[in-house]
């Protein structure tokens, strides 16, 4: 793993606490990153839309999502993505407070890395963050929990 | 036929002198004809007799003039050759000595003139002979010396006569014999023509009498024809006649020797017509007593003796050829001739055995009938024209106790009860001036003096004239049935009360679904009249949106006999509708037939709301229960990280105070957190699952359970086994928070023995039964309710729980219609029992 290079993280997530407790883990875990981060859904669903691969602008390198947002759910965003040729190969990790069984049977049909629910425990949401650094870090495609 | 040949084979008169002349004339014929053939053979034979001998004759001399011609060649040659002839000549000349000698046998004359003959035809050849020899031995000169001596030539000439005279003798024979055969057959010529002429004559003759024969014939054929037709048809007409007739028929000769037996007689005897002709009717027509078995005298032989008409006596069977015996009835009567002599017999008789069985049976019937009477209990009695009782009434007499004398007459009126008694013999009159049926009801009184109540009935029996031989009646007791009656009008006058007094709606329907009774609630449910809405008139009332359904649900009823119930709505008198639950019964017969149908309302309008009403308020509750619990979590699990966040973050910068308030902030969220997380199990557990039903194996579940508890097992030390469970049907996740549950407090309220746990099923009136039993702490009776409640709690913060998990488990069992229950002693250890049905599902939950 290059530790020196900066990962391009997208970020959906309308809990600002949980944005913290996020970037908190990946630094923990030692992980260069920039985050982009969209609160709203609507939001979100029009920038996968319209997302345009060109020089400066490159894929990201991984995209996570919360599946309870405001306005628009995390599934309608998913299935954006994977219907924009530009980020279509986006490894995609569901980090959501949900545990419905069949949000998760939905989603997973949409070939998602990883599904994880958010941990009540400080410990536990920490180790968040290495298991993103070693999605990062590994050069095969989308995974599946 | 025989007759008809003979007559032809004998001529008549003229006829027979034409034939005894035509063969004399014949005969003649024939004789001279013989005669002058046997004189023209002869002739014939002469003649050829004649023939031979000249022609032998002939032959001779001619062979002796080449002898000598051969010598005289040689004499003058002396060459042998010219001896040739002679040579030869020689040697034929004995042979035909002898044969001439053989023909000249008949001819005397001429034989005598061949004796004359041979010597001197000796000597020529000897004289021939010796000059041949002088020629060879003398020369030339000396023979013809002796040749010139004439001896030679005289004996030739000697010869050369007798030649001539034989010739001469034949040629004149010869003409003779020919004149003979000419004269024979000219005569024969003659007879022959004359005897043609004759012939023809006679044949003319003959053709006209064998014409006149002929035609005569074929008049007679044609005669006899006729009337043998004629006896044919008389005779066919005869035999149909009798074969058609129905009654057996057999004749016989004057010997009683059957001449005839048509086919009915055929059929009962057994014996054919062939077998039968000619055959001692005894022999045919055995016929014996019936009830004797003793032969019975034939009536053909009575008949034949006196010459008169017989019967036979009754009870004849008739024997046939194969053993078969029948009932007859028969006759028998003399065929006379035209001057009354006897000829012979003709029996007639028939089978009665259809006739036997007829009356045996109407025997029966008779007794059959008197049989029934005397078993019947009703008094069946027998009046006189005039309507007066006459005969014994052993029925009557049974019953009133009357006598014979008491009831004759008008008497057994007295039998009737004061009050009827007039009335019954104002209308027995009636009956009887009118002779129509009498019907009446009346007491009679009992011979022990109780009265009953009859119904009685009778009818005139009529004579072919139409006049009343008597009259027969019948008297049925029908107090018991009378009383019967009346004990069923009150207790449907009962009933009616019953249903008219109640609260609850009613009716009744006929086996065809009409609507035959209301009860007054219906009437003042609806506002209107029994008319109004009785067979299908209630449809009138029913919901728009329920009425096609509920026809059609009570059609199905009708049709099948099976229970209806339904539950609609009706319009009230104020125009409302009410939801009524209705139900009917179908009422049977004896034999299973639908009679009428009873049915209920029963209006459950307040009970469904209240319902409806229950049902959407705890499925707002679960609802709120469900997204609060769920929502819930989010903020507490930020005050928990984040107070982690603080404690971690601020490690040894906190005071005491501080660092104890961080730590209630954060077992507060904690336990939260579970009060949270179990009270959304509990609602979930109702919660619309659109996943369907699975076949669950049991087993496994609780492997599942306790591989999932496998670290708080090995730390308590528990044991946990489990009966071979069954598979059933359900959503899994119930199954998994039952059993976790279970076991789980099972290994928490453990003593301070080695934990034991044990998972048990049976089968219990069509259920599954488990058990989880424990050797643990055990639950006081008083508590055998409560800890069912939702977060009701037993023990202190020691042993750690929401109290929700057995409240979960009693959802879990509830909502697959089962029961769940504890039976335990403080220190015992506790058994939870729960049912499930066998094979279940879960039981749908609507929304």
């Amino acid at each position: 793993m290059n530790t020196s290079k900066i990962f391009d993280l997208l970020v959906v997530e309308d809990n600002p606490a949980d944005v913290y407790l996020l970037r908190h883990a990946l630094q923990k875990a030692g992980v260069n990153f920039e985050l982009t981060v969209i609160e709203d859904g609507a939001e979100a669903l029009e920038f996968v839309r319209d997302y345009k691969k060109s020089g400066e602008n490159q894929q990201p390198d991984l995209a996570i999502l919360d599946l309870n947002l405001p306005s628009q759910g995390g599934i309608e965003i998913l299935t954006a993505i994977r219907k924009n040729h530009d980020l279509a190969d986006v490894p995609v990790v569901i980090l959501t407070s949900s545990s419905a069984p069949h949000e998760r049977t939905q989603v997973e049909k949409l070939h998602i890395s990883r599904f994880i629910t958010k941990p009540a425990d400080l410990a536990d949401f920490l180790q968040i963050g290495n298991v993103l650094k070693e999605l990062l870090g590994s050069e095969t495609g989308p995974l599946t929990v | 036929m025989k007759q008809n040949t003979a007559r032809t084979t004998i001529p008549q008169g003229r006829e027979l002198l034409t034939l005894i002349f035509a063969i004399g004339l014949v005969l003649v014929i024939g004789t001279m004809n013989y005669v002058n053939w046997v004189g023209f053979r002869r002739a014939n034979e002469q003649q050829d007799i004649t023939r031979r001998i000249v022609r032998a004759t002939n032959t001779l001399i001619s062979n002796l003039k080449d002898a000598e011609t051969g010598q005289r060649g040689f004499l003058l040659t002396g060459e042998e050759k010219y001896l040739e002839p002679y040579n030869e000549a020689l040697s034929r000349i004995p042979k035909e000595l002898t044969e001439l000698t053989a023909v000249t046998v008949p001819r005397p004359d001429q034989a005598q003139r061949i004796a004359a003959l041979k010597p001197l035809v000796q000597e020529k050849l000897g004289e021939l002979r010796q000059t041949i020899e002088l020629r060879r031995s003398k020369g030339s000169s000396t023979a013809l010396a002796l040749v010139m001596g004439g001896q030679g030539k005289a004996t030739m000439d000697q010869i050369r006569k007798i030649g001539e005279e034989m010739e001469s003798i034949s040629a004149e024979r010869f003409a003779r014999q020919s004149a003979e055969m000419l004269e024979r057959g000219n005569e024969i010529g003659l007879i022959s023509t004359f005897s043609a002429v004759a012939l023809l004559a006679l044949l003319i003759l003959a053709t006209a009498t064998i014409q006149r024969g002929t035609h005569r014939r074929q008049q007679l054929i044609g005669e006899l024809g006729k009337s043998e037709e004629e006896a044919l048809a008389a005779r066919d007409w005869f035999e149909t006649t009798l074969g058609s007739i129905g009654d057996a028929v057999i004749a016989t000769d004057a010997n009683a020797k059957i001449t005839f037996l048509n086919e009915v007689a055929q059929s009962l005897t057994g014996w054919t017509h062939e077998e039968a002709a000619g055959v001692p009717l005894d022999q045919v027509f055995i016929i014996s007593n019936e009830e004797t078995g003793a032969t019975v005298e034939s009536p053909v032989t009575k008949a034949l003796r006196e010459g008169s008409i017989v019967g036979l006596a009754n009870h004849t069977n008739l024997t046939s050829k194969d053993g078969r015996k029948t009932p007859i009835d028969d006759s028998a009567a003399p065929i006379r001739d035209s001057n009354g002599k006897v000829m012979g017999v003709v029996l007639v008789f028939r089978n009665i055995s259809e006739r036997k069985e007829a009356e045996e049976e109407l025997k029966q019937a008779e007794h059959r009938f008197r049989t029934a009477v005397s078993a019947v209990s009703d008094i069946l009695w027998t009046n006189n024209a005039k309507g007066e009782m006459e005969c014994e009434q052993p029925k009557w007499a049974a019953f009133t106790g009357q006598t014979f004398a008491e009831y004759q007459g008008y008497g057994w009126a007295k039998a009737v009860h004061p009050d009827d008694a007039q009335p019954t013999i104002d209308a027995w009159n009636r009956a009887v001036a009118e002779q129509r049926k009498f019907v009446f009801e009346h007491r009679l009184r009992r011979h022990d003096g109780v009265w009953r109540v009859f119904s009685t009935c009778a009818l005139p029996v009529l004579d072919a004239a139409g006049t009343i031989q008597e009259w027969v009646g019948v008297h049925t007791d029908i107090t018991d049935s009378r009383q019967a009656q009346q004990a069923l009008e009150a207790s449907e006058a009962r009933l009616r009360f019953m249903a008219e007094s109640m609260p609850q709606k009613v009716f009744t329907a006929n086996a065809r679904g009409e609507v035959i009774y209301f009860n007054r609630q219906w009437m003042e449910f609806t506002g209107l009249s029994f008319e109004q809405i009785q067979n299908w008139g209630w449809t009138h009332f029913i919901h728009p949106d329920d009425v096609e359904e509920n026809v059609r649900v009570w059609q199905h009823s009708i049709d099948t006999g099976g229970f209806y119930q339904f539950i609609h709505r009706f319009k009230r008198f104020d125009g409302m509708y009410r939801w009524h639950l209705s139900r009917a019964h179908p009422m049977r017969d004896a034999e299973g037939k639908i009679m009428m149908w009873l049915g209920s309302n029963t209006e459950i309008h307040e009970q469904r709301e209240n319902e409806e009403k229950l049902s959407r308020a705890n499925k707002d509750l679960e609802s709120f229960a469900y997204s609060a619990s769920h929502d819930l979590q989010e903020p507490l699990r930020m005050i928990s990280i984040y107070s982690q966040m603080l404690v971690n973050g601020y490690k040894g910068q906190l005071d005491g105070e501080a660092e104890l308030c961080v730590g209630f902030i954060t077992d507060g969220t904690r336990r939260m957190r579970e009060l949270l997380t179990d009270l959304l199990a509990y609602t979930a557990v109702d919660a619309k699952t659109t996943d369907d039903t699975e076949t669950i194996d049991l087993n496994l579940v609780v492997e599942e359970v306790t591989q999932s508890m496998k670290l708080a097992i090995e730390e308590s030390g528990a044991v946990v086994t489990s009966d071979l469970l069954p598979v059933l049907s359900g959503h899994r996740a119930h199954f998994v928070q039952l059993f976790q549950n279970l076991i789980s407090n099972a290994i928490k309220y453990r003593c301070k023995r080695p934990c034991r746990i044990h998972v048990s099923v049976e089968k219990q009136n069509g259920n599954w039964r488990f058990g989880v039993a424990d050797n643990g702490m055990g639950i006081a009776t008083e508590h055998h309710e409560k800890i069912f409640a939702v977060f009701k709690r037993l023990h202190g913060k020691k042993i750690p729980g929401t109290g929700i998990g057995l409240a979960i488990c009693q959802r879990v069992v509830e909502r697959y219609e089962g029961r769940l229950w504890v039976e335990s002693e403080p220190d015992k250890g506790a058994t939870f029992y729960f049912t499930l049905p066998v094979g279940s599902e879960a039981r749908k939950v609507t929304a």
